[in-house]
Parts: C-alpha cells; sequence; structure tokens
C-alpha cells in the first residue's frame, strides 16, 4: 500500500529543482554502459542508487553504492547491485540507476515536511543522517514561514553550536539552510498533493549545502 | 458560517445578559439545577433572573416559573440544565423570548454518541440565530456582569484573567487559583462540545475585550487549526496567551512513512506552533498559571539575566538551579558592585555578595538597599526578590522597589507564614505576582523573558501593564 504513495527519488527530483533545492549533479542510466557513459560525464567519484518505483527504502534493498572511483568498480558494483536486489526485492521492477556525483562530506542535517492533521503543511529541521530518529534534535514551524520563523527554528535545536562551529570546526552555511527551510515551506504549502517530504540527510557546507536524498509521501 | 465581528457580539450579549432564564432548576441541593441558580444567586447577579421548572415554587428563595413561555419579560439569554432530547425544545421557547444565546450545561450530546441530538440543537439555533455556549459544561463566569452562570464554584473576584477552558474542572481550578491569591479573572469559559462557539471564537472576543489582560487556554483539540493560529497571532500581539494542550505523550506516527513523520509528535507541532504565532506553550497546569501571573504582572524583561536576592543560601542555590533549566543566566556581579555593596557596610559578614546574593539575615532595608545598587549597575534584567522566612517589612519594599527598578521585578516568597500570606494578597492587589516557590517563579520569569524578546524579534510595542 505504502509503495504507491512513495514517490521514487527520481520522481521526487523535479521538484526539487522547481523549488531550488540543490541536489547533486546526476542522471538516470537503463543500462551499464548507459551509467558508464553518465558517470564519466559527471566525473568520478559517483554515487549509484537503484531507481524503481516499488523500492523506496533504496539501503534496506540494498539499492545504494557509494564512492565508485572508475568505471571498472562502476561495472563491477552495477552486476553486483543488480543481484542483491532482485534477492531482496524479487518482484520489484527495476527501470535502472541513478548516477549521482558523490557529495563532499559536511554536516548531516534533516529538513522535511509533514500534512499535520490539525495545522496543515508544516515544517521540519533537525540533526540529521541515519541518527536523526535516535538524536531526536528537531524543531517544526507551520507553513508558510516567514524568514524570521526558519532563523528561529535553525536556532532552537538543542545542538545549535554544532552549526555554529565547536571544536575547530568552521561555522555552516546558515544562510543557505535558511533559504532550504523556505524552499520547503513554498513546496509543502503549494504542492497540495504532499503528505510528507523527507531531505535527509542535507550536507551543510562552509558553502552551501546539498540534498543527498529526497522522498515524497503523496496522499492518498 | 459566522462572521466574526457577529460572533464576538453574541458572545458579549450572552456575557452581558440583563436578563437570564435558567431551565431545568432543581429543589434538591445535590442537583445540578439547584448549585447553578445558586451559584448564580450567590455570584451576585443583578440582572433579571428567571428561574424554570414545570412544578413550579419557590427555589433558593426565588419565584420559579412553570415554564419559558410564562415570563413576562424578553430574554437576553438562558441556561440549559435538561436532559440532552428536551434541549431543542427549551431552545424554541427561548428564541421566542428574544434569547440571543444559550448556555447549555446538559450533557448527552455527541460525547455520548448522539451527534443526532447536537445537530438537532445546531438546526434551531441556526433557524432563530441565537449562538450556543457548550453543550456539556460546567457553565461560564463573566465577573464584570456578576454572572457566574456555573455549577459551581461561586467566583466573584474581578482580574485580568481569561480563562478558556475545555474541562469543567480546569475551568474551576484555574478560577480558583485566581481567587485565592486576589489574582482574579474577566472571565472563565468552559468550551464543552463546542457545538457551535468554539475556542477560537472566545480568543477572538478577549482578544478585543478590555477587561481582559492575559489569556490563558486548556485545550484537549482545536476545531479549525488554521483559523485557531491567525486568531492566536493576532491576539498574542496585544496580550499574552498561555495554553496547556493535553496529549503530551503522543508520539510521532509509527505508520508514517518518512523520518519527518515519525518524528512530528502533536505536542511537538502544536508547541512549536504556539511559539511561532506568539503563545507559550505550558507543560503543565501550575505553569499554565504562574505564567499568565508573571505576564500580566512581570514587566517585560530586557533579557535574560536574572539576579537572586535572598534570605538564604538554600533559596539561592534552589533558584540558580531553576534558572539555568530554563534558559535563564544567572550572570555575575559586574565590576564594581561589590565593592560598592561592601561600602555600604550595612549587610552581615557572613552575607555572599554574588550572584545569587544571600543577605542571611531578614531586613527589608538591606533589600532595598541592595537591589537598587545592583540596578543602578545594571547587573540583570530581572531582579528576584525571593524572600525565605518572614520578612517584616517585605511588602513595603517591594512596593518601593516595583516602582523604583529599571530592571523587571520578580517576588517569590517561602518560608514566611502568615507575614507571606499577607504580602501574596496585598501586592497582587497591586498587580505584583508573588510566586510560591522557586521553580515557579522561573517559569514565570522564563515566560516574560519569551515574549519579551518574541516581541522584540518582530519589532512590536511591548505593552505596558
Amino acid at each position: 500500500m505504502n509503495e504507491q504513495k512513495n514517490l521514487p527519488e527520481v520522481d521526487t527530483i523535479p521538484y526539487l529543482k522547481k523549488y531550488d533545492i540543490p541536489y547533486p549533479e546526476h542522471s538516470i542510466a537503463s543500462s551499464v554502459e548507459e551509467a558508464v557513459t553518465q558517470a564519466e560525464k559527471i566525473g568520478y567519484p559517483v554515487v549509484m542508487k537503484i531507481v524503481s518505483a516499488a523500492i523506496s527504502h533504496k539501503t534496506e534493498a540494498q539499492g545504494v553504492c557509494l564512492g565508485i572511483e572508475n568505471t571498472e568498480q562502476l561495472r563491477h558494483e552495477y552486476r553486483n547491485m543488480m543481484t542483491r536486489v532482485n534477492i531482496a526485492a524479487p518482484d520489484a521492477s527495476i527501470i535502472g540507476v541513478l548516477i549521482c556525483r558523490q557529495a563532499d562530506d559536511g554536516l548531516e542535517v534533516i529538513v522535511g515536511a509533514i500534512n499535520d492533521s490539525v495545522f496543515g503543511p508544516t515544517v521540519m529541521f533537525g540533526l540529521g543522517g541515519i541518527f536523526a530518529e535516535t538524536i531526536k534534535d528537531v524543531t517544526f514551524r507551520i507553513a508558510p514561514l516567514k524568514r524570521l520563523d526558519a532563523e528561529e527554528m535553525i536556532r532552537e535545536i538543542k545542538n545549535y553550536p554544532v552549526l555554529t562551529g565547536i571544536r575547530g570546526q568552521a561555522p555552516r552555511d546558515i544562510e543557505a539552510l535558511t533559504d532550504l527551510l523556505m524552499s520547503v515551506s513554498k513546496m509543502a504549502w503549494e504542492e497540495k498533493s504532499m503528505e510528507e517530504l523527507d531531505l535527509n540527510p542535507v550536507r551543510l557546507y562552509e558553502k552551501g549545502l546539498l540534498a543527498l536524498d529526497a522522498r515524497m509521501v503523496r496522499k492518498p | 458560517m459566522h462572521n466574526r465581528q457577529e460572533t464576538i457580539q453574541a458572545i458579549k450579549t450572552i456575557f452581558n445578559a440583563r436578563s437570564l432564564a435558567v431551565v431545568g432548576v432543581s429543589g434538591n441541593p445535590r442537583k445540578d439545577g439547584y448549585t447553578t441558580l445558586d451559584t448564580i444567586i450567590k455570584g451576585g447577579y443583578q440582572g433579571r433572573l428567571y428561574p424554570v421548572n414545570p412544578r413550579g415554587g419557590t427555589i433558593c428563595d426565588v419565584n420559579v416559573y412553570k415554564s419559558l413561555t410564562d415570563i413576562p419579560d424578553t430574554l437576553d439569554a438562558v441556561v440549559i440544565i435538561v436532559r440532552a432530547d428536551f434541549v431543542s425544545q427549551i431552545l424554541e421557547e427561548a428564541a421566542q423570548k428574544g434569547a440571543k444565546g444559550a448556555i447549555i450545561m446538559s450533557g448527552g450530546f455527541r460525547e455520548s454518541g448522539r451527534q443526532d441530538l447536537e445537530n438537532e440543537i445546531l438546526t434551531v439555533a441556526q433557524k432563530h440565530s441565537m449562538r450556543i455556549m457548550g453543550p456539556n459544561i460546567q457553565g461560564i463566569n463573566y465577573p464584570p456582569n456578576q454572572m457566574c452562570a456555573m455549577m459551581f464554584p461561586v467566583i466573584k473576584g474581578k482580574g485580568p484573567l481569561a480563562i478558556v477552558s475545555q474541562s469543567g474542572t480546569m475551568t474551576s481550578t484555574l478560577s480558583e487559583w485566581a481567587e485565592t491569591e486576589n489574582f482574579g479573572i474577566s472571565a472563565a469559559v468552559n468550551l464543552g462540545n463546542q457545538a457551535d462557539l468554539c475556542e477560537t471564537d472566545y480568543l477572538d472576543f478577549f482578544a478585543q475585550d478590555n477587561a481582559t489582560g492575559t489569556v490563558v487556554m486548556y485545550l484537549e483539540s482545536i476545531k479549525d487549526g488554521r483559523r485557531f493560529l491567525k486568531s492566536l497571532e493576532e491576539t498574542s500581539l496585544q496580550k499574552p496567551v498561555i495554553i496547556l494542550k493535553s496529549g503530551k505523550t503522543t508520539a510521532g506516527s509509527a505508520a508514517a512513512a518518512s523520518h519527518t513523520g515519525s518524528l512530528a509528535g502533536n505536542h511537538q507541532v502544536f508547541s512549536a506552533a504556539c511559539k511561532q504565532f506568539g503563545a507559550i506553550a505550558a507543560d503543565n497546569l501550575t505553569q499554565l498559571y504562574d505564567s499568565a501571573k508573571g505576564l500580566t504582572g512581570i514587566r517585560p524583561p530586557k533579557g535574560n539575566r536574572v539576579l537572586v536576592i535572598s534570605t538564604s543560601g538554600g533559596m539561592g542555590t534552589i533558584c540558580t538551579d531553576e534558572a539555568e533549566t530554563r534558559g535563564l543566566s544567572i550572570t555575575p556581579f559586574p565590576k564594581g558592585l561589590k565593592k560598592e555593596l561592601d561600602a555600604l557596610n550595612l549587610f552581615s559578614p557572613i552575607a555572599n555578595l554574588a550572584n545569587p546574593l544571600d543577605l542571611v539575615d531578614m531586613i527589608g532595608d538591606h533589600f532595598l538597599q541592595a537591589a537598587r545598587l545592583a540596578d543602578k549597575f545594571d547587573a540583570a534584567d530581572t531582579i528576584l526578590i525571593a524572600f525565605g522566612d518572614p520578612v517584616p517589612e517585605g511588602i513595603e519594599v517591594v512596593k518601593t522597589l516595583n516602582d523604583e527598578l529599571k530592571a523587571s521585578l520578580a517576588v517569590c516568597y517561602i518560608g514566611g507564614g502568615n507575614e507571606e500570606n499577607r504580602a501574596r494578597l496585598e501586592l497582587q492587589q497591586k498587580g505584583i505576582p508573588v510566586f510560591s516557590s522557586p521553580e515557579r517563579a522561573m517559569d514565570a520569569i522564563a515566560a516574560s523573558v519569551w515574549r519579551a524578546a518574541y516581541k522584540k524579534a518582530r519589532n512590536l510595542k511591548e505593552e505596558t501593564a
């Protein structure tokens, strides 16, 4: 049931473009040869993700491979991935793979949206990555946000100093993060068919940011 | 759909009813029909009061009419305490008598699975342009009109606090607390089923009600989220709004397909909405009340620095802990303040002249001198006078400081026995709240600091107390 509501990442990407949400340079390939061509165009290292309408949790289906350095490795990983996914999700029809430029390391945050049953479109921000649900350091605001709301949201998380730079780390681009929250707010407000949105992780740099994974859930 | 101004006007008309019928009165002191009439009378209602019961006679020394149609007068409002299936008939009759609103205490509607009966009363009300408070409520109290239309308790003390509560028990509890401390209320409303008038309608009303300085709400649900937020934003620009919403532990939906969905508990989203639109989300009932007291009586602090001046080392220490867990700062003394305090040659040799400032003794003048000097040095945004043990000149000291200090003033009083009780009532009468524990005082200060910062960030003018 869930699978029908879940929009695959490749179908979420156009929304990111529409709302000026930075996403790594990418391309879809439907064969290993296409994957090689695209990867060369984008430049190594690359990330390869499975593209299938039936698979929304790509990691669980072993459909993500990071840090591919060259053509040889890409061919090898492509074959491996197809075999793995076939075992993990035998009934899923595979469209191909998404090749993305491997993003630099950065501070991982989560930005998302839900359609709250009382207040409607609501934006979330917090510390992210795979620990987001364990750390639970998140804040919410009701869309549409004013810029001050987004700024207050960012300052409100318990571990805010992580963003401004602790232990010799450089401060992160709070301006870009504020822009992102405003974009997600606009998207949550305008895209009436959207029920939930996850941008997790979003990598936050000294300058700029990148949403590395995007998942949208649409209203049934 | 009702127009907002019409709704405000309708609430005003019901609250200010000059002729009021009470249908379903009883001679049995154990019944709601008796206690309600008794409460209205003891509350000092000055309008024309018409109890109704088919048996007639007299109850509480008041003549009882056998039916609404027998009343030789027009009605502004009607209080209804009869069985649910009789209510729509009573509404019809009340409408014939010109009633503009009904306070329906009777239960047995939607909450008991009888949505049909609730629809029925709404239909009748709409037909006659009548408005409904309730059903399924303990009542409403509007001291400016001395109309305590409640099953209980009798609350007469006028003050700045408007109470809006889903629960009847919270309505009366908060009213009683305000009464006991001389804080006083501008109104108390029990929401019940909110078949017609809902939390947002009352918020709209209290926003423009001059008698109301601060609004507290206890809510279990919200009828129309977006409309509520709009009203909240507008109201909180004008006066403090503090909300306690139950369901704190409700986690995000386990079935949510996204991380965001699973992280979004109802309470987190509600608290965020409060912050965004200027209201304080209280964690519990005492915090709801104390924040209201603080926001009504403490002048908006410029920042989060607090100076504690106390008679007791223990109290100073607890105050420090409680301040810091709320994000308030017990800042060190500015340069030179200790030296000047020493130079006064006034304090005990074992006094600790730092923040928290432990005077050791209970001499009112020492509090006065210490606070004045600290204020001169701009040592804090809020000065907390923390009396532990009885301080005989305490009341005068606080009144003087309240007039003199540039910093905001807050007062905590514990261990003071009769002296403390006297101070609590007398100071509250002057609009200066006194808190009965360090954590309660810090809740109030934290709420005041938050609201002042919220308004400052939005370039809004501070309201004057």
